[in-house]
């Protein structure tokens, strides 16, 4: 199989093609000789219509980086630019998340997915319901969109989630471990799935992971974070053609991806290890040198 | 085999929750192994245990969000397969991951889940003054949820389990993500809510079930091991719970407690 390489100038939309930028973005928690910082002084550019992946050990803070990127939380310093101008105002709002999140269950496919807009009123009905069948078509749930969660299997679910993130048009994806909790196969669908869906729109996208091969076929550049607090280890472009082939996986290329990022991974998870084995011999000492 | 029918304290016939038989398979992996309890009147119950127990699977058949490989659970007599949308009217259900719809506020929020369940107009502005004030949402019901800190969120989406004044609240993995002056205030509004209701929560924090629950079952491995009173589950002290870890260290000795 040889795969097409298409064009860096993807197609253009009007929507889903916002820049984020973090310049020297710092975050923590805690006061005084308890505080931590989680995340520290990242900077960080995410291209347009590209799909930034984030990878790091687990409880590296990750999930910090998320919330300040969707404008959750604000960062302590440094800043976070979406087209330029400063989160934390409204414009958040062009930002979606798509986490592991749960549909109404007491809602169809369909209800769930025009829960939102129609609630707001804020695209016309006839607007929003040629919208949502289009996405029941593209995440192919058209058959299923008048069945409840219940009846949908794991993988339908979050495609469903999927369809009601994206019926709101956002200037950015954002995907924090989105097929968590998934079995291997549906998981390797998704991952399909999302490949294509990501092709046909070029969405800004920023997903992050904990699976180095899930974010090598998906990414146009791989972050890798250190170890708590999380800082920028590096970030590695991959630039394996699109459209992407899972069987790409296989390529020289691939694999070189996967051993760089391994090998900074690794590194980052024994510092972290020997951290902790510091504190907890720090521990024993501290006890048994007070109960001699 | 099933529990008879019997009366609760508050004289329905049939008990909150029921669980008989309980399987929940995918593959080869059993998330959910032969579990059966009943929770008969208003009261706090905990379903404990390790990440991985089962405790999400549990949560999700009661709200009718998943089918049981096996066996049946029932809300307030109406089971879960035959009559799913009846034990949905009667139950509020907060999800493990509470989240997405970003751009709604609260408000609208509400108003969507009032709409959803059937409540319209000045009932529904009723129905949300009513959470509104039971959890003092004033200050956040025109802000979109996106904007709003965890804590806030998870109020807002526990209000939203709350519009339609259901008899039984399953809240799954509360106070997960929050931080301990959010977690101190959901804890506060569950045991304000526990007053009238039948509340269930998982969750794999032992404090949580201590600050806030009366009965605790634990699982691991898709299995009870233990259905207790949760204070037997706690030391003299009240700091240590040697019996916990104990119980799920060695399904075994389950049986000391029951």
């Amino acid at each position: 199989m040889k795969p097409e390489t298409t064009a860096a100038g993807a197609p253009t939309s009007a929507s889903g093609k916002g820049r984020i930028e973090l310049q020297h973005v710092s975050k923590g928690y805690g006061e005084a000789w308890e505080r931590q910082e989680v995340v520290s002084d990242v900077s960080l550019e995410i291209a347009p219509g590209k799909l930034t992946a984030v990878v790091g050990p687990s409880g590296c803070g990750k999930s910090t980086l998320v919330n300040l990127v969707a404008g959750f939380e604000s960062p302590e310093s440094g800043r976070i630019l979406l087209n330029g101008r400063p989160v934390g105002g409204p414009s958040h709002e062009r930002m979606v998340v798509f986490q592991e999140t749960a549909l109404m269950p007491w809602l169809t496919t369909y209800q769930n997915i025009v829960f939102g807009p129609r609630i707001r009123g804020d695209m016309p009905k006839k607007a929003l319901h040629e919208e949502a069948v289009k996405l029941l078509d593209k995440v192919g749930l058209s058959e299923f969109k008048d069945k409840y969660p219940i009846q949908l299997s794991g993988g339908m679910q979050r495609r469903a989630e999927l369809a009601r993130a994206i019926i709101n048009r956002p200037k950015l994806l954002i995907m924090d471990e989105p097929f968590r909790g998934l079995d291997a196969m549906t998981r390797e669908l998704m991952q399909e799935f999302f490949l294509r869906l990501f092709e046909e729109n070029r969405r800004t996208n920023l997903f992050v992971t904990s699976e180095i091969e899930e974010a090598i076929i998906l990414a146009d550049h791989l972050v890798i974070l250190s170890n708590r607090p999380a800082r920028v280890r590096e970030v590695i472009d991959i630039d394996l053609p699109r459209p992407r082939e899972f069987a790409m996986l296989g390529s020289r290329e691939a694999y070189q991806y996967k051993r760089a990022a391994l090998e900074l991974l690794h590194e980052e998870a024994m510092k972290s290890f020997s951290e902790q084995q510091s504190v907890q011999a720090g521990l024993i000492e501290a006890i048994s040198s007070r109960g001699s | 085999m099933p529990h008879p029918a019997r009366m609760n304290p508050a004289g329905n016939r049939h008990a909150a929750v029921e669980v008989v038989d309980l399987c929940m398979r995918y593959g080869s992996i059993t998330a959910v192994d032969r579990l059966n309890f009943s929770i008969a009147g208003p009261s706090t119950v905990g379903l404990l245990g390790p990440n991985g127990a089962g405790k999400s699977t549990v949560m999700r058949i009661l709200a009718g969000f998943r089918i049981p490989s096996s066996g049946r659970a029932a809300i307030a007599g109406h089971d879960l397969l035959t009559a799913r949308r009846r034990a949905q009217a009667v139950t509020g259900y907060l999800p493990e991951t509470a989240g997405g719809l970003g751009r709604l506020t609260a408000l609208e929020l509400l108003t969507g889940c009032c709409d959803a369940r059937g409540i319209r107009g000045p009932a529904a502005r009723r129905a949300i003054g009513r959470v509104g004030e039971d959890l003092d949402l004033a200050p956040v019901l025109g802000k979109r949820l996106a904007a709003l800190s965890k804590g806030w969120r998870q109020r807002v989406w526990l209000a939203q389990a709350l519009v339609h004044d259901p008899r039984v609240l399953i809240l799954d993995e509360p106070t997960d993500g929050l931080d301990p002056i959010q977690k101190r205030g959901i804890r506060r509004l569950i045991k304000q809510l526990a007053a009238t209701r039948v509340i269930m929560l998982s969750t794999h924090i032992l404090e949580e079930a201590e600050a806030v629950c009366e009965r605790a079952l634990i699982i691991d491995h898709g299995r009870l091991l233990a259905d207790a009173r949760v204070e037997d589950l706690v030391d003299e002290k009240g700091r240590h719970a040697p019996l916990f870890h104990a119980l799920t260290a060695a399904p075994g000795s389950a049986r000391a407690v029951r």
